[in-house]
């Protein structure tokens, strides 16, 4: 597993591990998994619902609420970022709209 | 002058998103709501509390408190790092949602804006502005999400449409008229009143002015002499009647950035560093409102031994240049002159670009080449950031200050 530091956060790459990065700060774990995502696409003015996810774990995440979905512009590059819940924890997905690429981000859980 | 108070119908309507970050987080992520939650600038037990939620409000944790100090009042506060992106998506869907209604609107800052309907009164086909007000609330819970709440002012100006909004947080809805006037200001405290803090309170009390009320009441000319000592007194007295005197905008002064740095024992060359950094920010600020600079100005906040121990003072420094200028290389030369005579223990920095204008490219200079030649340089670096992304091309020098992230604009909302 990869760990890089960045702005007093820790980074995982590869294999998941959840840890308390600071005291102070919410139990959040920063991540940059390639994940399998199942989406709807429609009208309206959030077209892409992603419904589940699987992890590199095996592991599939049911989505029970899509909390917020927002860009993120780097140049002409998009990034649509999607805060999601199965309800038990946060996660982040996030889609690239270049190259249609789904990677989680972020794990949050309730503790 | 006018001394009744404004019978209008009122046509200001004043929105405002409740503890707007810490709301945006929660929105975002499910398992916060109903939780304590405290947004800050860095992941550090130091940093300062930028906003925080209602439920972490009720435990009596503030803004400006320290994370470490409100995680003793309230242990089961989240401390979470700020995250601009998501808080301009919200104001960009809020904004088009109040564009909606009216052309004429203006965002006071990333989390509230006024409509004023005074000349569109037709575009909201007769309404009445309490249905438009909460249906704006209706469609910030369908457009953006269930725990979004604002609060809705209306009145016949934007000082007492700001007043109304503030009376029933979170999630309220309040008109201010000229019938009702005095009953809401007698509900309230001098400084409950926007532009009443401090200073000013003190200066109204030495005459005798201790409640709104009194301050509707109090003559012109005693608030033009002897409290605010400029005809700002008497703008207060068409204010506080409901009278328009705050439709203005103002010229862009100055733009720039400050840092607070990890340490105040940091290696001057380091300093210089994201002394840089602010440097190309504050140029890229400048650049993108169309506007050249002829003055910069440094600023630190410095620790040295009083004799009494140590103690934080404030130095600054500004130069004008003979011609204008406006690439981040020019500013940072400036800016590193002045900043050799910075104190040795610095604990923060800042750089601003003052006396801003307009290129004017009619006069010819003496220094037309290089002024060219610094232009189209400056302009193909401003492209590839655009097109690529912000910093991805910058100075070598700003190569180890990639922690100084961008941080939320408060106030101006000129480069969201």
């Amino acid at each position: 597993m990869k760990r890089a530091k960045e702005n007093g956060r820790t980074i995982h790459t590869g294999i998941v591990s959840l840890s308390i990065l600071e005291n102070y700060m919410n139990d959040e774990t920063f991540l940059d998994e390639r994940v399998d995502v199942v989406a709807t696409f429609g009208t309206g003015l959030n077209p892409c619902v992603p419904v589940k996810f699987r992890r590199s774990s095996g592991r599939v995440v049911e989505i029970t609420e899509i909390g917020l979905r927002h860009p993120s512009v780097q140049g002409k590059r998009i990034l649509h970022m999607f805060d999601v819940t199965d309800g038990g924890a946060d996660y982040r997905l996030e889609l690239d709209a270049e190259r249609l690429t789904w990677r989680l981000t972020l794990e949050a859980d309730k503790s | 002058m006018k001394n009744e108070l404004n019978p209008a119908t009122p046509t200001v309507m004043h929105i405002d998103l409740n503890s707007c970050f810490a709301t945006v987080e929660q929105q975002a992520r499910p398992m916060l709501r109903g939780r304590p939650v405290a947004i800050v600038n860095r992941r550090t037990e130091h940093t300062m509390i930028v906003t925080c939620s209602y439920e972490a409000k009720a435990m009596g944790v503030k803004l400006g408190m320290s994370l470490k100090d409100a995680k003793k009042l309230c242990p089961d506060l989240v401390g979470l790092e700020s995250d601009p992106a998501k808080y301009k998506f919200v104001y960009h869907r809020l904004m088009a949602i109040m564009q909606d209604y009216s052309a004429h609107v203006r965002m006071k800052s990333i989390d509230e804006g006024v409509i004023d309907f005074s000349d569109t009164t037709a575009a909201i086909a007769g309404r009445d502005l309490a249905d438009v007000g909460y249906e704006i609330k209706q469609r910030l819970w369908s457009e953006i999400g269930c725990a979004m709440n604002c609060n809705v002012g209306i009145a016949t100006n934007r000082f007492l449409a700001k007043t109304a909004a503030s009376l029933h947080k979170p999630n309220g809805l309040d008109v201010i008229n000229h019938e009702n006037l005095r009953e809401i200001f007698a509900g309230l405290e001098l400084t409950d009143l926007t532009g009443i803090a401090g200073r000013f309170e003190k200066r109204l009390n030495a005459v005798g002015i201790f409640t709104p009320l009194q301050f509707l009441d109090a003559d012109p000319v005693t608030l033009k002499k002897m409290v605010f000592k400029s005809v700002v007194g008497l703008e207060w007295h068409q204010r506080l009647r409901g009278w328009e005197v705050d439709k203005r905008d103002f010229p862009i002064r100055t733009a720039g950035r400050q840092y607070v740095l990890d340490g105040y024992k940091m290696p001057r060359a380091q300093v210089l560093q994201r002394l840089h950094h602010l440097c190309e920010e504050t140029g890229t600020k400048v650049r993108s409102q169309g506007l050249v600079a002829r003055g910069v100005s440094v600023h630190a906040r410095s620790y040295t031994d009083t004799g009494r121990g140590w103690g934080g003072t404030f130095w600054h420094a500004r130069a004008m240049a003979a011609t204008p200028f406006f690439s981040n290389q020019a500013i940072y030369e400036q800016a590193r002159k002045l900043f050799e005579s910075a104190p040795v223990f610095v604990k923060e920095i800042g750089v601003s670009c003052y006396e801003l204008s307009e290129p004017d490219d009619s006069q010819l200079h003496l220094f037309g080449d290089e002024l060219a030649k610094d232009r189209a340089i400056t302009s193909a670096l401003d492209e590839i950031n655009a097109r690529y992304g912000k910093r991805v091309l910058h100075s070598a020098d700003t190569l180890v200050t990639h922690m100084m992230k961008e941080k939320i604009p408060f106030g101006s909302t000129r480069y969201m």
